[in-house]
């Protein structure tokens, strides 16, 4: 047996992991060999300090700062997993109530930015209001009692808005000769378009 | 004292009982603290580890299946929060033996050039803290806490004959560096 091996053995023997047969080849090998014979010496000096070497032993109040010091973390621990609680149920009639006032808020929140954005000649107010109602309208379209409101709403708003003429009636833009002239062709081919649609008359009179 | 085995503490903590796992804590803390001490050498470290070990039983209570006993569960996860710090520090700043068997280092070159290990114990001790991470684990589960190398096979995750070999290697690299204080005593 080479002394490498020897000394592979020597470390395996010291753990109790070495069959029969194989320690005793290698006390066979020790038997003739001194330098093996002092390896094997030195390990087991220090196999044996190695095991000697105790940790600290701490006292009593040691261990119960120990004990203390962990239930405070576990305690933290379980404050920041413990669940939120879930909030009550809405009472079933609070839930259409809540409903509508969230409604109200977004169309009052809509007619504010409106009223604060006219940099148009008042005469051409509505059609910025138009765009600006966009957003509001596609909304409004996958909820119909929020169409229902806003259109009630923009048919008072329009009627409040427009200018009263000598009969008493509301004057609307579309009666003004000039609203015509004022559009692009786009926009007069979308309302033909639409008024075909409607009536089947092509062409704005 | 409460005498009720570990598996029904175990059970009564993962109802919530927390005095139930205090005294899971009471009855391990030694063992426990004594193997961070081992793997950290300082008590401070051994303290935090400890701890440490602890509180992810705590946290994992629910993912301990019985299959081993409690303390075996325990000593696992100490043994895996251990290598992990030995590892941390190991790349922090750890001086090693890996490599220098035969060469010089200024703490065990000589017993005059260390007062603080001048004696044999002193200098094993402070030997086998500078071993690398994956020898020292092996070293201290098989030679300071007298596991087989089956068993500490089991707790490094890898296989016996890795084990026998890191034992192999850290004998000899403590042996090199020891040589000057067990030269007499040896022959």
């Amino acid at each position: 047996m080479r002394c490498e091996k020897a000394k592979r053995l020597v470390s395996d023997a010291l753990d109790d992991e070495l069959s029969p047969k194989r320690l005793a080849r290698l006390e066979a090998h020790l038997g003739k060999c001194t330098s093996c014979r002092a390896y094997r010496r030195s390990l087991e000096l220090i196999h044996a300090e190695a095991a000697k070497e105790a940790p600290p032993a701490p006292d009593q109040e040691y261990w119960g700062d120990f004990v203390r010091g962990l239930s405070r973390k576990i305690d933290a621990l379980d404050v920041r997993r413990r669940p939120r609680p879930k909030p009550a149920p809405l009472s079933p009639w609070l839930r259409p109530a809540l409903a509508a006032g969230l409604v109200g808020l977004v169309v009052l929140a809509a007619f504010i930015l409106l009223s604060r954005r006219s940099p148009l000649p008042e005469e051409f107010a509505y059609l910025h209001s138009e765009d600006s109602l966009s957003g509001v309208l596609e909304a409004a379209a996958s909820d119909p009692e929020l169409g229902n409101y806003l259109a009630l709403e923009v048919s008072s708003s329009i009627a409040d808005a427009a200018p009263i003429d000598a009969a008493g009636e509301p004057f609307l833009a579309v009666d003004e000769p000039f609203f015509w002239e004022s559009l692009s062709e786009e926009e007069l081919a979308a309302i033909a378009a639409d008024l075909e649609k409607d009536n089947g008359q092509g062409e704005p009179q | 004292m409460d005498e009720r085995p570990d598996e029904e503490l175990v059970l009564e903590a993962r109802r919530g009982r927390k005095e139930a796992f205090a005294e899971l804590v009471r009855r391990h803390q030694r063992k426990i603290y004594g193997l961070a001490y081992r793997m950290a050498g300082n008590h401070a470290d051994a303290d935090d580890l400890a701890q440490e070990v602890f509180l992810t039983a705590y946290r994992s209570l629910d993912g301990f299946k019985g299959r081993s006993g409690f303390y075996t569960w325990l000593y696992r996860i100490a043994v895996n929060l251990s290598l992990n710090y030995l590892k941390k520090k190991g790349r922090e700043a750890h001086e090693t033996l890996e490599g220098e068997a035969g060469g010089e280092n200024a703490a065990f070159a000589s017993p005059e050039r260390s007062s603080a290990a001048s004696e044999l114990g002193a200098a094993v001790g402070e030997a086998v803290r500078s071993l690398p991470p994956a020898y020292k684990s092996a070293f201290l589960l098989v030679a300071s806490e007298g596991l087989s190398h089956a068993e500490a096979a089991r707790l490094l995750g890898c296989s016996e004959n890795t084990v026998s070999w890191r034992m192999y290697r850290a004998r000899k690299m403590l042996q090199a560096r020891l040589q000057p204080y067990i030269k007499g005593d040896a022959i």
